[in-house]
């Protein structure tokens, strides 16, 4: 089984010639000192088996996938209402999901040995083709939606953006419009400073030992997330790989290691930002309030 | 008015945005028009790059390219690690830009809004596929 796809992603790229260059640095007894100086230190490291629940620092300050979910349909019923005022019966049609339940479950790949035996590395999806048409495709619907080239419809005024501007006004008001995403970028600068980070690179390793004993060429956790060939389709070689990585990961602390560390990068960058991400969980919590307003009036 | 909208009203069929090609009634698949209901990635960090439009998720960026837009910056290249400004056009879900395939790895989460929005470098130097959810 190759490892390496062709079109291997130069971020990755970057991330492993780093990795590398730390580990053969180690093993040659000459540490690069400065970089070692620049990781932040970790404390003892619980075992972590599933990252289903998993919460990071930078989690306080990013909306979850549950919050998503209510505000989405909070707007959903915003729309609702707003084109009802028009006289207009429409079925906002939401999506069936991702399949992921939280932020976390994925962020480190696969961990759950059931899924990986069962599903291999996808996730269990609804299919997309059942994805009901959506009416906003209507061009009568998309205008009043949208606001787009009418100001009144049936002798009612359409509010500025159409009914989706007004959800969105009516779920971001006072101090929650306009504030910057500065946690998600943050979140994504930790993700990959920790696959850099020496700690992880070294159980990186041995996970890597780990999965060629089991008859997989890998050098790391990310190859294996990168290869096209082998997740194409669901397959019987895709589920014996993905039972020997969840396997691997468990028994070299991968995700622990992987977890522990990037959760000391984030506390780190929550010290430098913490201003705007106070302003973000402020905000957050003030368009969460407006969605429960919207959902318990509904019930 | 909006940037985006703009590009609205400077389309043919005011709903099939910027090629302005589509039928009004239909949001296909990757068919190179950014319509309702659409998640379209840009190759520059606005709406005058290239676009390549999702209806669905899509496991794999790498074998997609910036199918709209012919002419504009990024036409033709492949979408993985390229693409720098995302919109979100359904008004009813939210979109997931991962860095890795199948959604997996660090996360970009887009709600609907009004106008385009640049990506993370995270995540532009390294969009591999996408989801939604509702």
């Amino acid at each position: 089984m190759t490892s390496m796809s062709g079109d291997f992603g130069h971020r990755y790229t970057r991330l492993m010639a780093c990795g590398a260059m730390l580990l053969v640095a180690t093993s040659c007894g000459a540490p690069d000192e400065g970089r070692a100086a620049r990781e932040p230190s970790v404390g003892p490291i619980e075992p972590l088996t599933s990252t289903l629940n998993l919460l990071l620092p930078l989690d306080q300050y990013m909306l979850s996938l549950s919050d998503y979910r209510r505000l989405a349909e909070a707007r959903r019923i915003l729309v609702r209402r707003c084109m009802q005022r028009l006289g207009i019966d429409y079925k906002a049609q939401a999506r069936p999901g991702t399949g992921l339940q939280t932020r976390n479950e994925r962020r480190y790949g696969i961990t759950d040995q059931g899924e990986a035996r069962q599903f291999g590395y996808r996730k269990p999806q609804p299919p997309t083709a059942e994805t009901p048409p959506d009416s906003a495709q209507d061009p009568k619907m998309f205008a009043l939606l949208f606001g787009k080239s009418a100001t009144r419809y049936t002798s009612r005024p359409v509010p500025a953006g159409g009914c989706v501007g007004e959800a969105h006004r009516g779920l971001a008001t006072g101090r929650s419009a306009g504030v910057e995403d500065v946690a998600q970028p943050l979140a994504m600068k930790s993700w990959s400073m920790s696959a850099a980070d020496s700690r992880v690179r070294q159980v990186f390793a041995t996970w890597s030992a780990c999965m060629k004993r089991a008859g997989f060429d890998y050098p790391t956790p990310l190859e294996v997330l990168q290869d096209r060939e082998l997740r194409a389709e669901s397959s019987p070689a895709q589920r014996a790989t993905a039972v020997a990585d969840t396997a691997c990961k468990r028994e070299h602390n991968v995700v622990s290691v992987w977890a522990a560390v990037e959760a000391a990068y984030q506390s780190a960058l929550i010290e430098e930002n913490r201003s705007a991400l106070d302003l973000q969980r402020q905000a957050n919590a003030t368009r969460l309030r407006l969605a429960a307003a919207v959902l318990i009036k509904n019930r | 008015m909006k940037k985006a909208w703009r590009l609205v009203a400077g389309a043919a069929a005011g709903v099939g945005l910027m090629a302005g090609v589509a039928s009004p009634a239909s949001a296909a698949h990757k068919d190179g028009v950014c319509d309702p209901g659409d998640l379209c990635l840009f190759a520059t960090d606005g709406f005058g790059g290239a676009w390549v439009d999702y209806y669905f998720g899509d496991n794999d960026h790498r074998n997609d390219r910036f199918i709209g837009g012919a002419g504009r910056s990024g036409y033709n290249q492949v979408v993985a690690d390229n693409a720098q400004a995302a919109w979100n056009f359904d008004p009813n879900s939210w979109a997931v830009i991962a860095t890795l395939l199948a959604c997996e790895g660090s996360t970009q989460i887009l709600e609907e809004s009004e106008n385009v929005t640049r990506l993370d470098s995270g995540i532009w130097n390294s969009n591999w596929s996408n989801c939604w959810a509702g």
